[in-house]
């Protein structure tokens, strides 16, 4: 069992406050944000029909050339039913991105790319190509 | 004992000199050490490799263009296609910049940093004018989240269709309808080029990685009446790496969402897209996007330049880009970049612009996005005729000098290249010694 000092802690601010972004190290965002999206893939892509498309973004810091990093689900437009799942990096001081499929199919094909263990390294690779891709 | 190397100017337009290692050009050395040379010696090492480029891409030119030819010429939709290989001086500052950037140290990535050395563009034929009652039955069709609009919405996007006077906000409403509604006009005209493109793209994948038809039927990779024009017609394989697909404010693109989707889906996944974040029908970086002054930051960069292109390596190596246009808004791309240029500093332009230059360079950053603006409109509008909208001309706002108008600077545009056209008639490149 956990005891506190409430005398120790009494003056403190004990709101919380939101961690600096810049504070979380790279690989710690990128869990956070996969875990993010894996639950939207399963709460928001049905069977079959329609869903709007969403994604979910962190910040890179200065050892990346993009500004920001996205994974993205788009409806796929082609077939119904299936949705692309991208990768998308923020150019820093223009008004453009550089994305690229990773998988596309149904949902459990969608989740099923993505829970697999080599999944979050690929993100971090990819990433790191798009980057690369802006600075051209 | 060691000869030291002659330096001489090369002149491949008229007075448009670059450096040169005369005696390395001529020994047909390619070897590019770029670390450790003093600034002139360096400069001379790289004119010589662009010129070295320059010959090469000149030789895989014919190939190139027979490649690109047999992927698009036949296509009815397609009045014109048009070939360059990169120039010398084009090259040589190029090469510059990529030095610079620490980009370039070899002859080799020389090479590879000059993704555009032979560029195709492929001009589509504009759609037929569309009448009343078939706009009215367009957007009658139109659904948005998978809702049809409501009787507010259809008459706000008729209002936008034909050009009526909107509030900024309205416009900003009225846009998304819009891009719905000229959806199919969008892939009507592309569609032709794309499908064209997904064959070349599965064609070489077929030939490099052993793809089968079961799997391009297995992974959904084409639809079943290309599968069927994969299995009967000829179809010239081609490589692609990148696409660009650029449109301004309130502007639509060359291809669709579900046309660079299925590009996507052709490569699985080797292709990367570039393209505007805010206007995907979705918020990619709602969190960590751009703040509302780099936002306004943009708008001093951005004129609605408006254009598809790919990144492809043709059959015989050489690395060039695709553009896929319409006739009218390639056109007015031609001289439309001539302001954004000057204002970079370029010094590209003859006397003859003078009077513009002057211009430009009288306007405040303020000015300079609301002239912007007023391109970005052009380009809508010759878009909107291209896709046989109905299109407002848009008037340069009164503030502006004339010689600013669309038409005055395609009058200058237009003199310019006859003028240049006949003080090259005569022309032959030549190197001159170095005083």
């Amino acid at each position: 069992m956990v005891k506190y000092e409430l005398a120790k802690i009494k003056n403190r601010n004990t709101f919380m406050r939101p961690k600096d972004p810049s504070d979380i190290p790279f690989s710690q965002k990128l869990d956070m944000m996969i875990s993010k999206i894996k639950d939207r893939v399963e709460r928001e892509v049905p069977d079959r029909g329609y869903f709007r498309n969403f994604a979910e973004d962190m910040a890179l810091n200065h050892n990346y050339y993009g500004k920001a990093a996205a994974i993205c689900i788009e409806r796929d437009e082609n077939v119904e039913g299936n949705a692309l799942l991208l990768v998308s990096v923020l150019h820093p001081h223009v008004n453009a991105d550089a994305s690229v499929m990773l998988t596309s199919g149904n949902r459990d094909t969608i989740l099923k790319y993505m829970n697999n263990k080599d999944f979050k390294n690929e993100v971090a690779n990819t990433i790191n190509e798009l980057s690369e891709s802006l600075k051209g | 004992m060691k000869i030291p190397p002659i330096y001489k100017t090369f002149f491949s337009k008229p007075g448009i000199g670059i450096p040169v290692n005369y005696s390395k050009l001529r020994a047909g050395n390619t070897v590019l050490v770029c670390s450790g040379k003093s600034e002139k010696v360096l400069e001379a090492e790289l004119g010589t490799t662009a010129i070295q480029i320059a010959r090469d891409l000149l030789q895989k030119l014919e190939s190139a263009k027979q490649q690109v030819a047999a992927v698009f010429s036949k296509l009815k939709t397609v009045i014109n296609i048009e070939n360059r290989a990169k120039g010398v001086p084009s090259i040589y500052s190029k090469l510059l910049r990529g030095v610079k950037d620490g980009e370039i140290t070899s002859f080799e990535t020389a090479q590879t940093f000059i993704l555009d050395g032979i560029g195709s563009r492929i001009i589509s034929k504009s759609l037929k004018p569309l009448n009343e009652k078939e706009i009215v039955s367009m957007i009658d069709k139109v659904n948005i989240n998978n809702k049809p609009l409501t009787s507010e919405q259809k008459i706000l996007l008729e209002e936008y269709i034909y050009g009526k006077k909107l509030t900024p906000q309205q416009e900003i409403e009225a846009f998304p309808l819009f891009e719905k509604f000229a959806q199919p006009l969008i892939e009507k005209r592309s569609q032709p080029v794309v499908d064209n493109l997904l064959l070349s793209i599965i064609k070489s994948r077929m030939i490099k990685e052993g793809l089968t038809i079961d799997e391009i039927k297995t992974k959904g990779l084409l639809t079943e009446d290309l599968i069927k024009r994969l299995q009967s017609e000829t179809i010239e394989p081609m490589d692609i790496t990148l696409v660009n697909n650029y449109r301004g404010f309130q502007g639509l693109p060359e291809f669709s969402n579900s046309q660079v989707q299925a590009i996507r889906k052709a490569t699985e996944g080797k292709v990367v897209v570039h393209s505007r974040p805010d206007l995907a029908d979705y918020s990619r970086f709602s969190n960590k996007g751009y703040t509302k002054d780099e936002i306004k930051d943009f708008a001093l960069k951005a004129s609605g330049y408006r254009t598809a292109q790919a990144n492809i390596v043709h059959s015989n190596g050489a690395l060039g880009e695709l553009q896929f246009r319409g006739e009218l808004t390639n056109r007015f791309a031609e001289y439309e970049h001539i302001a954004y240029d000057l204002k970079e500093g370029k010094k590209t332009l003859g006397p003859l612009f003078d009077d513009f230059k002057n211009a430009i360079s009288k306007l405040s950053d303020d000015e300079y996005r609301e002239y912007n603006l007023y391109l970005e409109k052009c380009y809508n509008y010759y878009n909107r005729l291209e896709l046989g909208l109905p299109a407002v001309k848009p008037d340069l706002p009164e503030k502006f000098h004339k010689i600013l108008s669309d038409d005055s600077l395609k009058t200058l545009y237009e003199k310019n290249k006859l003028m240049l056209k006949d003080s090259e008639k005569n022309f032959e490149p030549y190197f001159d010694m170095i005083v």
